[in-house]
């Protein structure tokens, strides 16, 4: 697993919360150093040197990278990575709290925020070329207009730069319209749906009215031109709706981009709800096999996330995505000598066999 | 055959322009509108006369009644 | 909420059922009692749930109803903003001389019937000028491997400029020497043949020499082996329609993915030693809905291998995959100089290959300028102004409209004119007849049916459905 925030001792005392970027020594000049460029000093990194001073790294596993962004804290001792060019996931935690509470939520709520807009619009600057960014929570919307401002600060100043945003979609009203329509095409929207019932929808968020609110979302996303990844997380509750799910956004819903199918992650709510929950589809794949004909038949495009691939048939891993952040995924044992792991999801760090997939490994491949 | 099918229930507009469109789809056939009734007469098969004539004032009712909606959707587009 | 209904139609499908149609290409299926309750709109909270879910009721006008349906119906629509799509004659010439070619071509040795440089050259500046970074080019002729020089500078081209390109080459396999296989071998590239039946039918229909038609096998036999059959597909073309089953036999043994049934287009040659090809169309249907059946049937027995028929899978995903507008054949609107071009081999250029076609025998001018000038806009909006299936006073009350096309072309080259009722013409009886077809199956519930029409869809062959809940009952 790789950690996202680092202990490092500094020369100086941090007066100001600021960003930075690591850059090649060898292209910098001492006297060159902006507030904005951090140096990296060797290949196995352990000091940088800033404007205003150096730092030490005493994380032993941190392994920084050329054009990655760092985020430095007034007062901190640890240094957040705000940007990994290598990495196949940057997420920006925004926030802790959240308005609903999914039965197989990976991160409970918790009354903890994260923001620091002016930090991230300095931060966002440095980003490389064609940077894609996610933001998460919690639910990032609770923090709209700030979110919003953001946004728009970004697509004006750096235009190649994507989004990706989580949101439970409670939260978009028609005043938001005119900023959702400005950054139209350089956001995603991840928004969850897991059920074409209200009740069911509703049941699994435990939150009243979340189904219709949600919809009254959809309409203004539509409007605005908005992007949306359409996503629901699969469970005992909702897999045998699955194909009325696919029947409402075939004809309700045919705007959004993506809809991914999602296999959940053993941590937080989840965990605790395990056994009432998971749906283990190595055993049984044929309510997804339905939902997903009719998905391609009427061209809805729609993907795998977070699936081993042994544990889909052969004719639909082409729409099984390695969809695992880098830093919690891993594979296990039976992985062993599997000639897929590349193109693969692989596990979640925090996934144990003995509560996982029935029919796994490279027997099934 | 020769038929008279009465469509109380439609309105004038509806069935003048049925008339119309009837005439253009069987150019050989003799078809009048009296009051509400569209009267056939012709060499034609009379289950496909019931049929066409059914569905052709049902298209000019839906068509009419639709026709605002039509309209305004794709004047957005 | 305050109900109200969007633009229908509807079509009798078979005895018990009626097929209805929402302007944005929705559907569902239902008894004539259902249907006059829909007529009279005496719709109880049942069916209004139902037709909600189907998008068929919106509250008002601008509400979430409202703008999914106007974005279903932009979407089956929407033709691109570049040309994607190049179908390039380099030379008329041919070595063979088939008695139903479309295109009237010329004896191999004919001078003046090839692509020169300064047409090349245009051609890049042109692509250039009009096409963003991927594009498909297809090459016709004549014989187009009689210039293989051309397509190869065209492939390098496009490496060079980064434009990511997939190449058809439409051929008659005859000729196949080490410059013709370095082009072959290259993985963006695809051939599409001819394979009118076993070697005897062939031989009758298309090179009538033994040897030369053996030589063709030899070479289809070679490129599947050693770049796999995905490489090639072929179609047949029938004047004798006892010929089909035993064709579609051949196609299966020798491992072919699709077929392409159709009669001898009434085009080129066609017209003079094939005169029956102008009005066959009912004859063609009985054999063509028999042979679908024959495949239909065939594909669910082998359940290992698998036939794609090209002209139902094209109007299937008409039905079910908004957004497919790139058929030439069947689209709505059916503009030319949009995303497409096709150019002749002395550069001029044309909106269809059909439209070369009749241009060619004299019939009428529909070139629209040409690869060095450019195009002639005003000659492409004249013609553009009858490729609008949406202000045609029959095909708005067709309950098949949202998924069908137009074609100026077809109609002119039989009828002289674009103008005549279309039900009186062949391409609306094609279609309405296809479309007709289609939705028997979707409501017979028969599964061979339902397993080619998944399979037609998705290329998945499977007993899942494509739809749910068609029926209101």
């Amino acid at each position: 697993m790789i950690r996202l925030t680092i202990d490092a001792k500094y020369s100086f005392e941090i007066k100001k919360s600021f960003a930075a970027k690591i850059v090649d020594i060898k292209n910098y000049n001492s006297k060159e150093i902006s507030n904005v460029s951090i140096i990296k000093n060797e290949k196995k990194l352990k000091k940088l040197i800033s404007y205003f001073g150096e730092i030490v790294i005493t994380d032993e596993s941190a392994d920084f990278e050329i054009d990655e962004v760092l985020l430095f804290y007034k007062d901190a001792k640890k240094i957040r990575r705000f940007f990994r060019p290598r990495a196949n996931a940057n997420a920006i935690l925004l926030t802790e709290q959240c308005d609903q509470r999914c039965i197989m939520c990976s991160q409970p709520p918790k009354n903890k925020r994260y923001d620091d807009f002016p930090l991230f619009n300095e931060a966002i600057l440095l980003c490389p070329k064609n940077a894609v960014l996610t933001i998460t929570g919690g639910e990032p919307t609770l923090l709209i207009e700030d979110l919003l401002n953001f946004l728009i600060f970004a697509n004006e100043k750096r235009p190649d730069i994507f989004f990706h945003i989580l949101s439970n979609g409670q939260h978009f009203t028609k005043e938001h319209l005119n900023q959702l329509s400005i950054i139209s095409e350089s956001v995603l929207w991840g928004i969850p749906l897991y059920s074409h019932d209200s009740k069911e929808h509703d049941n699994i968020v435990s939150k009243d009215g979340a189904y219709e609110r949600l919809f009254i979302s959809f309409d203004l996303l539509l409007q605005a031109g908005s992007r949306v990844e359409l996503r629901t997380v699969l469970m005992r509750q909702n897999i045998k709706s699955l194909v009325n799910l696919a029947e409402l956004i075939n004809h309700q819903l045919p705007w959004i981009e993506i809809w991914a199918l999602m296999q959940m992650e053993y941590i937080g709510y989840a965990k605790m709800n395990w056994h009432k929950i998971f749906y283990d589809n190595s055993e049984d794949f044929s309510f997804l096999q339905n939902s997903i004909i009719y998905s391609l038949s009427n061209r809805i495009n729609l993907y795998l996330y977070n699936f081993p691939l042994c544990t889909v048939p052969k004719k639909f891993r082409s729409i099984a995505k390695p969809s695992i952040s880098d830093w919690k995924k891993k594979f296990i044992d039976k992985c062993e000598g599997c000639k897929k792991t590349n193109i693969c999801a692989g596990f979640f760090e925090w996934h144990k066999n003995e509560i996982g997939y029935k029919n796994i490994g490279k027997e099934y491949l | 055959m020769r038929k008279t099918f009465l469509f109380d229930a439609e309105t004038e507009e509806i069935l003048s322009r049925s008339l119309i469109r009837l005439k253009y789809l069987y150019p050989k056939a003799e078809i009048k509108l009296e009051n509400k009734a569209i009267i056939f007469e012709g060499e034609e098969n009379l289950e496909t006369i019931n049929q066409e004539v059914h569905k052709v004032v049902y298209s000019e009712k839906i068509y009419l009644e639709t026709l605002d909606i039509r309209k305004k959707i794709f004047n957005d587009l | 909420m305050n109900h109200n209904l969007f633009p229908y139609n509807f079509e009798k499908i078979n005895s018990k059922y009626y097929l209805v149609t929402s302007l944005a290409g929705d559907f569902f299926f239902c008894n004539e009692q259902n249907l006059q309750k829909l007529l009279n709109k005496n719709i109880d909270e049942n069916f209004s749930n139902f037709l909600i879910s189907k998008n068929f009721l919106f509250g008002s006008e601008g509400d979430f109803y409202w703008n999914n349906f106007k974005y279903k119906i932009l979407k089956r629509k929407i033709l691109p903003k570049t040309i994607g799509y190049y179908m390039i004659v380099p030379t008329l010439r041919c070595n063979l001389n088939c008695s139903y070619c479309q295109v009237s071509r010329v004896d191999e040795n004919t001078k003046g019937y090839d692509w020169d440089d300064e047409i090349l050259k245009n051609f890049f500046n042109f692509v250039k000028k009009n096409s963003l970074s991927s594009i498909k080019v297809e090459f016709q002729g004549g014989e187009p491997t009689l210039r293989i020089d051309i397509i190869e500078k065209i492939i390098n081209w496009c490496e060079q400029e980064k434009i990511d390109a997939e190449f058809a080459i439409c051929t008659n396999l005859i000729n196949f020497n080490k410059d013709i296989e370095k082009v072959v071998a290259n993985e963006k590239v695809h051939i599409s043949t001819s394979i009118d039946g076993s070697h005897d039918i062939q031989n009758k229909q298309r090179a009538d020499d033994k040897e030369r038609t053996s030589q063709f096998f030899k070479n289809f036999d070679y490129i599947s082996n050693k770049y796999g059959i995905e490489k090639i597909s072929a179609l047949p073309t029938f004047y004798n329609f006892d010929q089909i089953k035993p064709t579609i036999d051949f196609y299966y043994s020798l491992g072919l993915r699709t077929i392409y049934l159709r009669p001898v287009n009434f085009q080129g040659f066609a017209r003079k030693k094939h005169p029956e090809s102008k009005t066959q169309i009912n004859t063609w249907n009985e054999y063509y809905f028999e042979a679908l059946n024959y495949i239909f049937e065939n594909n669910y027995k082998n359940k290992n291998s698998f036939i794609m028929e090209f002209a139902f899978a094209t109007n299937l995903r008409r039905v079910f995959q908004k957004g497919s507008n790139g058929h030439l054949d069947i689209r709505n609107p059916n503009f030319a100089g949009r995303d497409n071009y096709i150019i002749d081999f002395d550069g001029k250029l044309y909106p269809s290959d059909e439209a070369r076609m009749i241009s060619r025998i004299g019939l009428v001018d529909l070139s629209m300028g040409d690869i060095v000038n450019g195009p002639e806009k005003e000659k492409i909006n004249n013609y553009n102004w009858n490729q609008i299936s949406d202000v045609n006073p029959d095909c708005i009350h067709c309950s098949f409209q949202p998924y069908c096309g137009i074609d100026s072309v077809d109609d002119i080259s039989r009828y002289n004119r674009i103008d005549l009722p279309k039900h009186k013409t062949s391409f609306c009886n094609n279609h309405i007849s296809k479309f007709r077809d289609i939705f028997s199956r979707i409501v017979s519930n028969d599964p061979v049916n339902i397993f080619n029409l998944t399979g037609h869809l998705t290329n998945i062959f499977t007993l899942n459905p494509p739809f749910s809940k068609i029926i209101y009952d």
